[in-house]
């Protein structure tokens, strides 16, 4: 082929540049460690990572929630633990009651005991999580105490839902709605929750009522049974909660590792290419520098 | 014996010219632009030998210039010129829509992220449905979700602003590179009559029509009285023998280029970038305002039914009625937002109130979710939507650029082919100086042998 010296010029130009530009495509991408830095980098790359991001962003804010839901479920677990241990010293009283040979000073330490559960569970029911009422729904206040000292549910049957999965919401509160779980026994009938239940046999102790003590035992073994049916819902759903936060992990590392594969650059891989792009480009300096010198012209006196 | 003389001038003069040409040829060594130039000599027409005297055959009179000719190779020009109107197409279109693939933002940090975080900001929301500082969050994550589509469809209508400019800059080009043709035209056509080799003026056309050809894609036809005839593929006349057509840029967004009033097809860069600004960039507008409008309804379906904290329901989240103008609506505020279901609620005080309760976040829920889980009849989700539209044009982008790469790659191997042929070789030009140099010797030498003759004959004859 015949060479001509402005078609040398050229080819050396484009030549350079092109060498040139794959020096600096691979320092980009090392520098910034990313292979994909705009959609048109790999389109279809690209959109799959932009899925499993968004997904991540999904999974991120599952995994919040469901800390939160944990936190709601551990708080009424905790506090329903110790109403059943409240229970289980009411019902150790009622039977101790029942002891014929007891003073009236010991059966009235008893009822004072009794009194003092009494109160102490209404607390515990008014047990605040985060600024909200734990088992009085979305009410102010769970339980409320009239001026004669008579306790009533002063909350409603508000779900408190948590969306911790792409499938799975769930209420992470229990209630003592009547129409809910009614964990105190205000829907079980005039008399028969847990703080008339406790009042009446403190009452009944005191006035050595033998007959009224046996009916409220049975009435303290039903309301214990049912926090014990509020504890195991509060276990259900824990485990629920457990589970897709684990999944939930398990799903933020294989979408982050698919994400990488996908946008992430091979560092060893991309040192590489550029050192043979910079060697391409120096060879292409030197090859320049030399080719383009001499002419016949030089030669001649 | 004085024919000699002649014969030898007529050597020196050639060599001259030669050595002319030569020196020409490396001026213009560096000049794109530039042909190389021949200069062709004959022997002179001989005259008749010695009447009467056999083998004393015609008798050489010495040496002629014949022409002064561009070794110009045509079929590498119409190569050239049609690979620098295919690249110019690719390299427009590449540029458009490179520009307009950034249209999200960032990638990875962009519209489809901020679609994610107002997504979140609902699932954060939803836990605690009384903190004011997560409902302002929803809020402030809104306006910038809104915001990163209304910058998306202000900076298409930017980029398609930027085409409009660079069509208008191009046909003022166009205009006057037309009008040069016609005027050179003119002159070569004169020159040609008067039988002048108007090898330079020709280059200078060259040049003119490599550039409309490379902007416009079109036919050059040369004609038998030197001009040449510039047609579009759709066959209007541009340059015709001495008269020039005049393009105009009309319109914005999209642009067109019209002669006369009439609408052009043009192939080239025009042509690149103005089927980018009438066919691609006004499709990405249409599926951004469809992606935003889907956002406002399905957002404001979901919201409806959520109830403030002030009982306030049924109010829209978002207005307008594309990507331009999508804004939260205003007259939402922190207490309005339809964080739970419920209507009323029983205050501290024990008195039922509008209003949902502090503690009901169900409201929220169901808006993630429905942000989440609402589906077109494709079975695509708002970001599924909105990443579509990031997916579309860097596709898109990635096609023009690989053509342009392509195009550009062959234009570089059509203008080496044509600098094969046309350019100047100084080394050859070099060869030709020494060829030239010691031919001037040679004919010096003959005149001197033929003075020393005349020299002999007149002065020395001793009578």
């Amino acid at each position: 082929m015949r060479v001509s010296t402005i078609g040398s010029y050229l080819m050396t130009a484009s030549s350079l540049g092109g060498a040139l530009e794959r020096v600096q495509r691979s320092q980009m991408q090392i520098a910034s460690g990313k292979s994909i830095q705009h959609w048109s980098d790999d389109a279809p790359a690209a959109t799959a990572a932009e899925r499993y991001r968004s997904e991540e962003a999904d999974w991120t804010s599952f995994q919040r929630i469901g800390t939160d839901a944990k936190g709601w479920l551990a708080a009424a677990d905790g506090t329903m633990q110790s109403m059943s241990s409240l229970m289980a010293r009411a019902k150790e009283i009622a039977v101790a009651s029942q002891n014929g040979g007891l003073s009236d000073s010991s059966r009235s330490a008893l009822a004072d005991e009794l009194d003092q559960l009494r109160t102490e569970l209404r607390d515990m029911g008014n047990t605040e999580h985060l600024g909200r009422s734990l088992f009085g729904g979305f009410g102010a206040k769970a339980l409320t105490t009239s001026g004669t000292g008579a306790i009533t549910y002063s909350g409603d049957n508000g779900q408190v839902s948590r969306q911790v999965s792409p499938t799975i919401t769930l209420g992470v509160n229990v209630t003592g709605a009547p129409s809910g779980d009614d964990i105190f026994g205000f829907g079980k009938g005039v008399g028969q929750d847990v703080f008339t239940v406790l009042g009446t046999l403190s009452t009944a102790i005191r006035a050595k009522d033998a007959t009224t003590v046996a009916a409220a035992q049975n009435g303290l073994l039903a309301r214990h049974n049912d926090i014990l049916s509020g504890l195991a819902k509060v276990g259900t759903s824990t485990n629920r909660v457990e589970t897709a936060y684990s999944a939930g992990d398990v799903a933020l590392q294989d979408l982050a590792t698919s994400r990488s594969v996908l946008e992430d650059v091979d560092l060893a891989k991309a040192v590489l290419e550029m050192n043979s792009a910079q060697a391409g480009y120096t060879a292409a300096l030197g090859a320049a520098g030399r080719a383009n010198l001499p002419s016949l012209a030089d030669f001649l006196h | 014996m004085f024919s000699s003389l002649s014969i030898g001038a007529s050597a020196l003069y050639a060599a001259q010219r030669a050595v002319e040409v030569a020196a020409h040829n490396v001026a213009n060594a560096t000049n794109t632009t530039y042909t190389r130039q021949r200069l062709t000599t004959q022997a002179s027409t001989p005259t008749y030998g010695t009447p009467g005297s056999i083998g004393d055959g015609d008798r050489g009179t010495g040496v002629s210039i014949v022409s002064l000719s561009r070794l110009r190779d045509r079929l590498a020009d119409v190569a050239y010129r049609s690979e620098a109107g295919t690249a110019g197409a690719s390299a427009a279109r590449s540029e458009t829509l490179t520009r307009a693939e950034g249209i999200l933002g960032t990638y990875g940090d962009g519209a489809p992220e901020a679609l994610s975080a107002f997504i979140s900001s609902w699932d954060s929301l939803s836990t605690t449905p009384d903190d004011s500082s997560s409902r302002t969050s929803v809020l402030a994550a809104g306006s910038r979700l809104a915001g990163s589509l209304n910058t998306a469809a202000s900076s298409l209508d930017a980029v398609s602003n930027e085409v409009t400019l660079r069509v208008g800059d191009d046909v003022g080009e166009l205009n006057g590179l037309l009008s040069t043709v016609a005027k050179l035209n003119t002159s070569i056509i004169k020159a040609q009559t008067e039988q002048r080799e108007p090898n330079d003026l020709l280059d200078q056309r060259d040049a003119a029509l490599d550039r409309i050809a490379a902007l416009t894609g079109a036919k050059i036809d040369p004609q038998r009285d030197g001009s040449v005839t510039l047609t579009t593929s759709g066959g209007t006349v541009l340059v015709q023998g001495q008269t020039a057509a005049t393009l105009t840029a009309t319109g914005t967004n999209p642009v067109s280029v019209t002669i006369g009033g009439a609408p052009l097809t043009l192939a080239g860069e025009l042509g690149g970038y103005i089927s980018a600004a009438t066919t691609d960039l006004p499709a990405y507008r249409a599926q951004l305002d469809a992606v935003a409008v889907t956002l406002r309804n399905v957002m404001n379906a979901a919201h409806a039914s959520g109830v403030g904290s002030d009982g306030t329901t049924g109010l829209a989240f978002f207005t307008g009625t594309g990507a331009a103008d999508l804004a939260v609506n205003p007259a939402l505020t922190a207490a309005k937002l339809g964080a739970g279901l419920l209507t009323t609620h029983t205050d501290s005080t024990g008195t039922v109130v509008p209003g949902a309760p502090p503690g009901d976040g169900s409201g929220a829920l169901t808006i993630s979710s429905a942000l989440r889980n609402t589906r077109d009849s494709n079975g695509q989700n708002t970001s599924d939507l909105l990443r579509a539209i990031g997916s579309r044009i860097g596709q898109a982008a990635t096609d023009a650029n690989r053509n342009a790469k392509t195009g550009a790659a062959s234009l570089t191997s059509a203008q080496a082919a044509r600098a094969s042929a046309d350019g100047v070789s100084v080394d050859e030009e070099m060869v030709d100086l020494v060829k030239f140099q010691h031919s001037y010797e040679a004919a010096a030498r003959v005149i001197s042998v033929a003075d020393g003759m005349l020299d002999k004959l007149i002065n020395n004859m001793v009578r």
